[in-house]
Protein backbone atom coordinates (compact mmCIF):
# COMPACT_ATOMS: atom_id res chain seq x y z
CA UNK A 1 0.00 0.00 0.00
CA UNK A 2 3.18 2.50 0.97
CA UNK A 3 4.13 2.03 -2.71
CA UNK A 4 1.22 2.75 -3.72
CA UNK A 5 0.00 6.03 -1.78
CA UNK A 6 3.97 7.17 -3.28
CA UNK A 7 2.96 6.45 -6.88
CA UNK A 8 -0.24 8.46 -6.27
CA UNK A 9 0.90 11.09 -4.33
CA UNK A 10 3.42 11.66 -6.75
CA UNK A 11 1.08 11.82 -9.18
CA UNK A 12 -1.63 13.72 -7.67
CA UNK A 13 -0.15 17.28 -8.27
CA UNK A 14 1.73 18.52 -11.06
CA UNK A 15 4.85 20.96 -11.32
CA UNK A 16 3.05 23.91 -11.29
CA UNK A 17 3.63 27.15 -12.65
CA UNK A 18 7.18 27.43 -14.46
CA UNK A 19 9.50 27.92 -12.30
CA UNK A 20 10.58 31.82 -11.95
CA UNK A 21 13.89 32.96 -13.22
CA UNK A 22 16.11 33.38 -9.99
CA UNK A 23 19.45 35.32 -11.25
CA UNK A 24 19.28 36.94 -8.13
CA UNK A 25 19.79 33.57 -6.16
CA UNK A 26 23.94 33.56 -6.30
CA UNK A 27 23.84 36.93 -5.24
CA UNK A 28 22.07 36.48 -2.54
CA UNK A 29 23.48 33.49 -1.37
CA UNK A 30 27.51 35.45 -1.64
CA UNK A 31 25.55 38.10 0.33
CA UNK A 32 24.58 35.54 2.94
CA UNK A 33 27.77 34.32 3.27
CA UNK A 34 29.71 37.62 3.47
CA UNK A 35 26.95 38.59 6.65
CA UNK A 36 27.81 35.08 8.21
CA UNK A 37 31.25 35.45 7.97
CA UNK A 38 31.49 39.24 9.41
CA UNK A 39 28.62 38.36 11.82
CA UNK A 40 30.89 35.40 13.32
CA UNK A 41 34.00 37.25 13.48
CA UNK A 42 32.07 40.05 15.14
CA UNK A 43 30.75 37.64 17.73
CA UNK A 44 34.48 37.03 18.11
CA UNK A 45 35.28 40.50 18.71
CA UNK A 46 32.61 40.75 21.15
CA UNK A 47 34.20 37.53 23.41
CA UNK A 48 37.53 39.42 23.40
CA UNK A 49 35.63 42.54 24.81
CA UNK A 50 34.06 41.24 27.53
CA UNK A 51 37.39 40.07 28.42
CA UNK A 52 39.27 43.28 28.33
CA UNK A 53 36.31 45.13 29.86
CA UNK A 54 36.21 42.79 32.68
CA UNK A 55 39.96 43.17 33.61
CA UNK A 56 38.87 47.39 33.07
CA UNK A 57 36.76 46.33 35.77
CA UNK A 58 39.07 44.45 38.09
CA UNK A 59 41.72 47.23 37.61
CA UNK A 60 38.59 50.40 38.77
CA UNK A 61 38.04 51.40 35.78
CA UNK A 62 34.96 51.52 36.02
CA UNK A 63 34.16 55.50 36.18
CA UNK A 64 32.00 57.58 33.97
CA UNK A 65 35.20 58.14 31.77
CA UNK A 66 37.13 55.33 32.09
CA UNK A 67 38.03 53.98 28.83
CA UNK A 68 36.68 50.84 28.02
CA UNK A 69 40.22 49.42 26.95
CA UNK A 70 42.54 47.48 29.27
CA UNK A 71 45.91 49.46 30.13
CA UNK A 72 47.61 46.49 29.37
CA UNK A 73 47.94 44.36 26.01
CA UNK A 74 44.26 43.16 24.90
CA UNK A 75 43.88 39.24 25.30
CA UNK A 76 44.65 36.87 22.08
CA UNK A 77 42.08 38.72 20.26
CA UNK A 78 43.52 41.94 19.44
CA UNK A 79 39.95 43.58 18.11
CA UNK A 80 37.49 45.45 20.01
CA UNK A 81 34.00 45.89 19.20
CA UNK A 82 33.57 49.22 21.03
CA UNK A 83 33.83 51.94 20.36
CA UNK A 84 31.30 51.04 16.91
CA UNK A 85 29.78 53.01 14.71
CA UNK A 86 26.80 52.50 14.12
CA UNK A 87 25.92 51.69 10.46
CA UNK A 88 22.14 51.87 9.87
CA UNK A 89 21.07 52.64 5.77
CA UNK A 90 20.25 56.70 6.10
CA UNK A 91 16.57 57.12 5.64
CA UNK A 92 16.04 58.71 2.70
CA UNK A 93 13.10 61.06 2.84
CA UNK A 94 13.93 63.03 5.73
CA UNK A 95 14.79 66.01 3.30
CA UNK A 96 17.45 66.73 5.01
CA UNK A 97 19.80 66.37 1.66
CA UNK A 98 21.55 62.74 2.28
CA UNK A 99 21.95 60.54 -0.65
CA UNK A 100 19.43 57.11 -0.33
CA UNK A 101 21.07 54.25 1.04
CA UNK A 102 24.28 55.87 2.10
CA UNK A 103 25.23 55.03 5.69
CA UNK A 104 26.29 57.10 8.86
CA UNK A 105 28.61 56.84 11.01
CA UNK A 106 28.01 57.82 13.89
CA UNK A 107 30.59 57.21 17.46
CA UNK A 108 28.51 55.22 19.88
CA UNK A 109 29.67 57.60 22.95
CA UNK A 110 27.86 60.34 21.26
CA UNK A 111 24.38 60.60 21.71
CA UNK A 112 21.84 58.64 19.40
CA UNK A 113 20.17 62.46 18.32
CA UNK A 114 23.40 64.15 17.42
CA UNK A 115 22.98 65.56 14.39
CA UNK A 116 24.60 64.50 10.98
CA UNK A 117 27.28 67.21 11.09
CA UNK A 118 29.02 66.75 7.37
CA UNK A 119 28.90 64.30 4.69
CA UNK A 120 32.10 62.60 3.16
CA UNK A 121 32.03 60.67 0.25
CA UNK A 122 29.14 58.87 0.32
CA UNK A 123 29.29 58.73 4.51
CA UNK A 124 27.53 60.91 6.68
CA UNK A 125 29.34 61.95 9.66
CA UNK A 126 28.22 62.45 12.76
CA UNK A 127 29.07 66.00 14.38
CA UNK A 128 32.40 65.29 16.50
CA UNK A 129 33.45 62.45 14.40
CA UNK A 130 36.64 63.01 12.41
CA UNK A 131 36.97 61.33 9.15
CA UNK A 132 41.17 60.63 8.77
CA UNK A 133 41.19 57.89 6.19
CA UNK A 134 38.51 56.71 4.16
CA UNK A 135 38.24 53.61 1.99
CA UNK A 136 35.88 53.56 -0.54
CA UNK A 137 34.95 49.63 -1.25
CA UNK A 138 38.08 48.38 0.18
CA UNK A 139 36.57 44.49 -0.74
CA UNK A 140 35.90 45.19 -4.10
CA UNK A 141 31.96 43.75 -3.56
CA UNK A 142 30.35 46.49 -5.87
CA UNK A 143 29.95 44.61 -8.94
CA UNK A 144 27.96 41.77 -6.78
CA UNK A 145 25.75 45.20 -5.95
CA UNK A 146 26.82 45.12 -2.24
CA UNK A 147 29.15 47.95 -0.64
CA UNK A 148 32.27 48.11 1.77
CA UNK A 149 33.69 51.14 3.13
CA UNK A 150 36.60 51.44 5.65
CA UNK A 151 37.71 54.58 7.56
CA UNK A 152 39.86 56.14 10.43
CA UNK A 153 37.57 58.60 12.97
CA UNK A 154 38.35 59.95 15.58
CA UNK A 155 35.35 60.96 18.04
CA UNK A 156 35.87 63.55 21.66
CA UNK A 157 36.40 60.87 24.77
CA UNK A 158 37.61 58.06 21.80
CA UNK A 159 41.00 56.52 20.39
CA UNK A 160 41.58 56.69 16.82
CA UNK A 161 39.60 54.21 15.29
CA UNK A 162 39.31 51.71 12.86
CA UNK A 163 35.70 50.64 11.20
CA UNK A 164 34.75 48.83 8.67
CA UNK A 165 31.17 48.08 7.25
CA UNK A 166 29.14 46.41 4.58
CA UNK A 167 25.88 46.95 3.01
CA UNK A 168 24.50 44.16 1.05
CA UNK A 169 22.50 45.25 -2.28
CA UNK A 170 19.28 43.70 0.01
CA UNK A 171 19.71 46.29 2.27
CA UNK A 172 21.62 43.74 5.07
CA UNK A 173 24.04 45.89 7.03
CA UNK A 174 27.35 44.59 9.41
CA UNK A 175 30.50 46.35 10.34
CA UNK A 176 33.42 45.64 12.44
CA UNK A 177 35.62 48.25 14.52
CA UNK A 178 39.03 48.39 16.23
CA UNK A 179 40.94 51.04 18.57
CA UNK A 180 43.63 51.43 16.52
CA UNK A 181 46.04 51.07 19.20
CA UNK A 182 44.93 47.25 19.73
CA UNK A 183 45.99 46.45 15.57
CA UNK A 184 49.21 44.93 16.95
CA UNK A 185 51.25 46.65 14.26
CA UNK A 186 49.06 46.07 11.21
CA UNK A 187 48.41 49.15 9.24
CA UNK A 188 45.05 50.43 8.65
CA UNK A 189 44.64 49.07 4.79
CA UNK A 190 46.17 45.87 6.12
CA UNK A 191 43.19 45.88 9.14
CA UNK A 192 41.21 46.05 6.16
CA UNK A 193 41.96 44.03 4.28
CA UNK A 194 42.13 41.20 6.64
CA UNK A 195 38.33 41.67 7.97
CA UNK A 196 37.33 41.14 4.39
CA UNK A 197 39.23 38.00 3.54
CA UNK A 198 36.88 36.53 5.89
CA UNK A 199 34.07 37.78 4.41
CA UNK A 200 34.87 38.34 0.65
CA UNK A 201 35.69 35.28 -0.57
CA UNK A 202 33.20 33.15 -2.00
CA UNK A 203 35.47 29.93 -1.34
CA UNK A 204 35.76 27.99 1.40
CA UNK A 205 39.37 27.37 1.18
CA UNK A 206 39.81 31.07 1.43
CA UNK A 207 42.76 32.01 3.98
CA UNK A 208 42.79 35.03 6.18
CA UNK A 209 46.12 37.50 6.27
CA UNK A 210 46.22 37.21 9.72
CA UNK A 211 46.01 34.16 12.54
CA UNK A 212 43.35 36.10 14.25
CA UNK A 213 41.11 36.43 11.37
CA UNK A 214 39.59 34.80 8.08
CA UNK A 215 39.35 31.34 8.31
CA UNK A 216 42.42 29.36 7.35
CA UNK A 217 41.17 26.27 7.35
CA UNK A 218 41.45 24.07 3.94
CA UNK A 219 39.55 21.01 3.29
CA UNK A 220 41.56 20.37 -0.27
CA UNK A 221 44.67 19.42 1.18
CA UNK A 222 45.04 15.36 1.73
CA UNK A 223 47.49 14.56 4.62
CA UNK A 224 46.55 12.17 7.28
CA UNK A 225 43.25 9.83 7.57
CA UNK A 226 41.98 8.19 10.63
CA UNK A 227 43.13 4.17 11.37
CA UNK A 228 39.93 2.59 10.96
CA UNK A 229 38.05 2.41 14.39
CA UNK A 230 40.48 4.60 15.95
CA UNK A 231 41.57 8.24 16.70
CA UNK A 232 44.89 8.04 15.86
CA UNK A 233 45.98 9.05 12.42
CA UNK A 234 48.37 8.06 9.62
CA UNK A 235 49.72 10.32 7.14
CA UNK A 236 48.70 9.47 3.40
CA UNK A 237 51.86 8.87 0.86
CA UNK A 238 54.09 11.35 0.62
CA UNK A 239 53.18 13.08 4.33
CA UNK A 240 55.27 13.20 6.68
CA UNK A 241 53.53 12.70 10.65
CA UNK A 242 55.31 14.89 12.97
CA UNK A 243 52.75 14.37 15.95
CA UNK A 244 49.55 14.00 16.73
CA UNK A 245 47.05 13.75 19.77
CA UNK A 246 44.24 12.32 20.41
CA UNK A 247 40.46 13.34 21.15
CA UNK A 248 41.95 17.20 22.03
CA UNK A 249 40.44 18.67 24.30
CA UNK A 250 38.05 20.83 22.35
CA UNK A 251 34.46 22.66 22.55
CA UNK A 252 31.62 20.25 22.02
CA UNK A 253 31.04 21.80 18.67
CA UNK A 254 33.83 19.95 17.25
CA UNK A 255 33.61 16.45 18.90
CA UNK A 256 31.63 14.99 21.55
CA UNK A 257 32.79 12.62 23.95
CA UNK A 258 31.20 9.63 21.18
CA UNK A 259 33.18 11.08 18.14
CA UNK A 260 36.45 10.02 16.94
CA UNK A 261 38.54 13.62 17.44
CA UNK A 262 42.74 13.96 16.57
CA UNK A 263 44.95 16.56 15.73
CA UNK A 264 48.30 16.63 13.93
CA UNK A 265 51.22 18.62 12.87
CA UNK A 266 52.30 17.08 9.57
CA UNK A 267 54.57 18.27 6.76
CA UNK A 268 54.04 17.88 3.00
CA UNK A 269 56.24 19.09 0.24
CA UNK A 270 58.13 21.40 2.62
CA UNK A 271 55.30 23.01 4.24
CA UNK A 272 54.17 21.95 7.72
CA UNK A 273 50.74 22.12 8.52
CA UNK A 274 48.09 21.31 11.80
CA UNK A 275 45.35 18.85 11.03
CA UNK A 276 42.14 18.81 13.17
CA UNK A 277 40.40 15.53 12.25
CA UNK A 278 36.64 14.32 13.31
CA UNK A 279 34.51 11.48 12.82
CA UNK A 280 30.78 12.32 14.46
CA UNK A 281 28.82 9.45 15.38
CA UNK A 282 26.11 9.00 12.77
CA UNK A 283 27.92 10.63 10.08
CA UNK A 284 29.74 8.42 7.41
CA UNK A 285 33.06 10.54 6.29
CA UNK A 286 35.52 12.05 8.67
CA UNK A 287 36.07 15.68 8.48
CA UNK A 288 39.72 16.64 8.19
CA UNK A 289 40.32 20.16 8.08
CA UNK A 290 44.01 21.39 7.25
CA UNK A 291 45.48 25.01 8.41
CA UNK A 292 48.86 25.91 7.23
CA UNK A 293 51.63 26.61 10.40
CA UNK A 294 52.45 29.84 9.24
CA UNK A 295 48.58 30.89 10.13
CA UNK A 296 47.89 28.10 12.86
CA UNK A 297 50.77 29.15 15.20
CA UNK A 298 54.30 27.93 16.09
CA UNK A 299 53.51 24.62 17.81
CA UNK A 300 50.73 22.46 18.10
CA UNK A 301 49.77 23.87 21.46
CA UNK A 302 49.29 27.75 19.52
CA UNK A 303 47.24 25.71 17.46
CA UNK A 304 44.64 23.89 19.57
CA UNK A 305 44.67 27.11 21.58
CA UNK A 306 43.60 29.00 18.12
CA UNK A 307 41.21 25.82 17.85
CA UNK A 308 39.53 26.28 20.92
CA UNK A 309 38.74 29.61 20.30
CA UNK A 310 37.54 29.19 17.03
CA UNK A 311 35.05 26.31 18.39
CA UNK A 312 33.85 28.24 21.77
CA UNK A 313 30.45 29.54 21.32
CA UNK A 314 30.51 32.04 18.35
CA UNK A 315 34.15 31.41 17.64
CA UNK A 316 33.83 31.09 13.57
CA UNK A 317 35.28 28.14 13.07
CA UNK A 318 37.83 27.34 11.51
CA UNK A 319 36.26 27.12 7.25
CA UNK B 1 29.91 37.50 -10.21
CA UNK B 2 32.94 35.84 -8.84
CA UNK B 3 32.70 31.78 -10.58
CA UNK B 4 34.25 29.90 -7.74
CA UNK B 5 33.89 26.00 -7.60
CA UNK B 6 31.53 26.24 -4.60
CA UNK B 7 29.53 28.31 -7.21
CA UNK B 8 29.60 25.68 -10.05
CA UNK B 9 28.73 22.56 -7.52
CA UNK B 10 26.11 24.95 -6.07
CA UNK B 11 24.84 25.68 -9.08
CA UNK B 12 24.96 21.94 -10.81
CA UNK B 13 22.91 21.47 -7.35
CA UNK B 14 20.14 23.65 -7.85
CA UNK B 15 19.73 22.89 -11.35
CA UNK B 16 19.21 19.13 -10.88
CA UNK B 17 17.23 18.88 -7.86
CA UNK B 18 15.10 22.63 -7.57
CA UNK B 19 12.25 21.31 -9.48
CA UNK B 20 11.81 18.25 -7.17
CA UNK B 21 12.56 20.33 -4.01
CA UNK B 22 9.94 22.85 -5.01
CA UNK B 23 7.15 19.58 -5.57
CA UNK B 24 8.30 19.29 -2.12
CA UNK B 25 7.68 22.46 -0.82
CA UNK B 26 4.34 22.89 -2.18
CA UNK B 27 3.02 19.48 -1.20
CA UNK B 28 4.30 21.17 2.28
CA UNK B 29 2.63 24.51 1.65
CA UNK B 30 0.17 23.76 -0.63
CA UNK B 31 0.57 27.37 -2.48
CA UNK B 32 3.54 27.75 -5.38
CA UNK B 33 4.42 31.32 -4.53
CA UNK B 34 5.39 30.23 -0.61
CA UNK B 35 6.54 27.19 -1.90
CA UNK B 36 9.29 29.20 -4.04
CA UNK B 37 10.33 31.34 -1.37
CA UNK B 38 10.78 28.67 0.86
CA UNK B 39 12.95 26.31 -1.52
CA UNK B 40 14.56 29.85 -2.50
CA UNK B 41 15.27 30.67 1.65
CA UNK B 42 16.65 27.12 2.03
CA UNK B 43 19.04 27.43 -0.96
CA UNK B 44 20.68 30.62 0.18
CA UNK B 45 21.40 28.85 3.89
CA UNK B 46 22.58 25.82 1.94
CA UNK B 47 25.09 28.00 0.13
CA UNK B 48 26.29 28.95 3.59
CA UNK B 49 26.57 26.11 4.90
CA UNK B 50 27.89 24.02 1.62
CA UNK B 51 31.14 22.93 2.32
CA UNK B 52 29.96 21.04 5.34
CA UNK B 53 26.67 19.77 3.85
CA UNK B 54 28.71 19.11 0.03
CA UNK B 55 31.69 17.14 2.14
CA UNK B 56 28.95 14.97 3.38
CA UNK B 57 26.75 14.37 0.13
CA UNK B 58 23.78 15.97 2.36
CA UNK B 59 22.84 18.83 0.20
CA UNK B 60 19.25 17.56 -0.36
CA UNK B 61 18.54 16.44 3.05
CA UNK B 62 19.75 19.88 4.47
CA UNK B 63 17.57 21.91 1.93
CA UNK B 64 14.24 18.96 2.56
CA UNK B 65 14.84 20.22 6.25
CA UNK B 66 14.53 23.45 6.22
CA UNK B 67 11.58 23.30 3.91
CA UNK B 68 9.88 21.12 6.69
CA UNK B 69 10.70 22.44 9.29
CA UNK B 70 9.41 25.59 8.50
CA UNK B 71 6.55 27.61 10.18
CA UNK B 72 4.12 27.77 7.31
CA UNK B 73 1.70 30.41 7.64
CA UNK B 74 -1.31 28.31 8.12
CA UNK B 75 -3.74 31.16 7.30
CA UNK B 76 -2.32 32.31 3.94
CA UNK B 77 -2.72 29.00 2.48
CA UNK B 78 -4.83 29.06 0.13
CA UNK B 79 -6.13 25.59 1.07
CA UNK B 80 -7.72 26.94 4.56
CA UNK B 81 -9.18 30.10 2.79
CA UNK B 82 -12.36 28.17 3.29
CA UNK B 83 -14.68 31.24 4.26
CA UNK B 84 -17.05 32.67 1.37
CA UNK B 85 -16.65 36.26 2.79
CA UNK B 86 -13.40 36.72 2.11
CA UNK B 87 -12.86 40.26 -0.46
CA UNK B 88 -11.82 39.20 -3.75
CA UNK B 89 -8.83 41.20 -3.61
CA UNK B 90 -7.16 38.97 -1.29
CA UNK B 91 -3.56 38.17 -2.17
CA UNK B 92 -4.66 37.50 -6.20
CA UNK B 93 -1.26 36.49 -7.06
CA UNK B 94 -1.13 33.25 -4.65
CA UNK B 95 -1.10 30.55 -7.20
CA UNK B 96 -3.00 27.26 -5.92
CA UNK B 97 -2.66 24.53 -8.82
CA UNK B 98 -6.11 24.81 -10.69
CA UNK B 99 -8.26 22.28 -9.38
CA UNK B 100 -8.02 19.96 -12.80
CA UNK B 101 -4.26 20.03 -12.36
CA UNK B 102 -4.67 18.43 -9.00
CA UNK B 103 -6.76 15.32 -7.02
CA UNK B 104 -8.86 14.88 -4.27
CA UNK B 105 -5.83 12.78 -2.72
CA UNK B 106 -3.96 16.20 -2.67
CA UNK B 107 -6.51 18.14 -1.56
CA UNK B 108 -7.21 15.47 1.17
CA UNK B 109 -2.86 15.79 1.85
CA UNK B 110 -3.82 19.73 2.10
CA UNK B 111 -6.60 19.17 4.31
CA UNK B 112 -4.49 17.54 7.10
CA UNK B 113 -3.05 19.00 10.28
CA UNK B 114 0.67 20.57 9.79
CA UNK B 115 2.01 17.67 11.14
CA UNK B 116 0.35 14.93 9.93
CA UNK B 117 0.79 16.57 6.60
CA UNK B 118 4.61 16.74 7.07
CA UNK B 119 5.28 13.22 8.27
CA UNK B 120 3.04 11.93 5.39
CA UNK B 121 4.67 13.45 2.83
CA UNK B 122 8.12 12.41 4.22
CA UNK B 123 7.19 8.67 5.20
CA UNK B 124 4.66 7.81 2.44
CA UNK B 125 5.86 9.96 0.00
CA UNK B 126 9.59 10.48 0.16
CA UNK B 127 10.06 7.26 1.56
CA UNK B 128 11.55 8.58 4.68
CA UNK B 129 12.15 5.90 7.52
CA UNK B 130 10.02 6.54 10.82
CA UNK B 131 13.72 7.08 12.27
CA UNK B 132 14.40 10.00 9.50
CA UNK B 133 11.14 11.37 10.05
CA UNK B 134 11.27 12.02 13.32
CA UNK B 135 15.19 13.72 13.02
CA UNK B 136 13.91 15.86 10.27
CA UNK B 137 10.68 16.76 11.97
CA UNK B 138 11.95 17.29 15.53
CA UNK B 139 9.57 15.04 17.02
CA UNK B 140 9.93 11.34 18.45
CA UNK B 141 9.33 8.10 16.45
CA UNK B 142 6.08 7.53 18.65
CA UNK B 143 4.57 11.06 17.10
CA UNK B 144 5.67 10.09 14.05
CA UNK B 145 3.68 6.84 14.02
CA UNK B 146 0.87 8.43 15.51
CA UNK B 147 1.16 11.28 12.91
CA UNK B 148 1.71 9.17 9.44
CA UNK B 149 -1.15 6.71 10.76
CA UNK B 150 -3.52 9.46 11.05
CA UNK B 151 -2.48 11.23 7.74
CA UNK B 152 -2.48 7.61 6.04
CA UNK B 153 -5.69 6.89 6.97
CA UNK B 154 -7.11 10.28 5.65
CA UNK B 155 -5.65 9.79 2.16
CA UNK B 156 -6.76 6.31 1.75
CA UNK B 157 -10.50 7.57 2.63
CA UNK B 158 -9.89 10.01 -0.21
CA UNK B 159 -8.15 7.49 -2.34
CA UNK B 160 -11.06 5.26 -2.31
CA UNK B 161 -13.59 8.10 -2.83
CA UNK B 162 -11.81 9.11 -5.49
CA UNK B 163 -12.47 6.02 -7.04
CA UNK B 164 -16.02 5.55 -6.25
Amino acid sequence: MDTDIRDEIEHSFGDGPPLPLDDDLLRRAHGALRRRRLAESVAVMAVALVAVTGAGLLAGGDGPNAEPMPAGPPTSTTESKDPAPTFPPAPTSDGDGRAPGAPVVRDPHLPADTPVDAQVDGLHVALGVGIEELRDDPWNVRDDGDWSVAVAYTAPGAPLTWWVGYVGADGGASSASIAAKYSRGLGFDAWVAAQGDGVRGGDSTSEGTTPEGGWPGLTDVELVRFVEGTERLEPVPGATLLRQREHPDLPRSWAGAGDRSAVAEVELDGTRYYVLARSNAGERTPQYIAVKASRGGATLDDFLELARERYAEGGGGLL
Amino acid sequence: MRSTERDRAFSDFVRARRLHLRRVAYAICGDWHQADDLVQTALVKLYVAWPRVHRDGREEAYVRTIIVRADIDEHRRPWRRESPGLPAVDRPAREALPVEERSALFDALQALPTMQRKAAVLRHWLGLSVAETAHELKIGEGTVKSHSSRGLDALRTALAGDRH
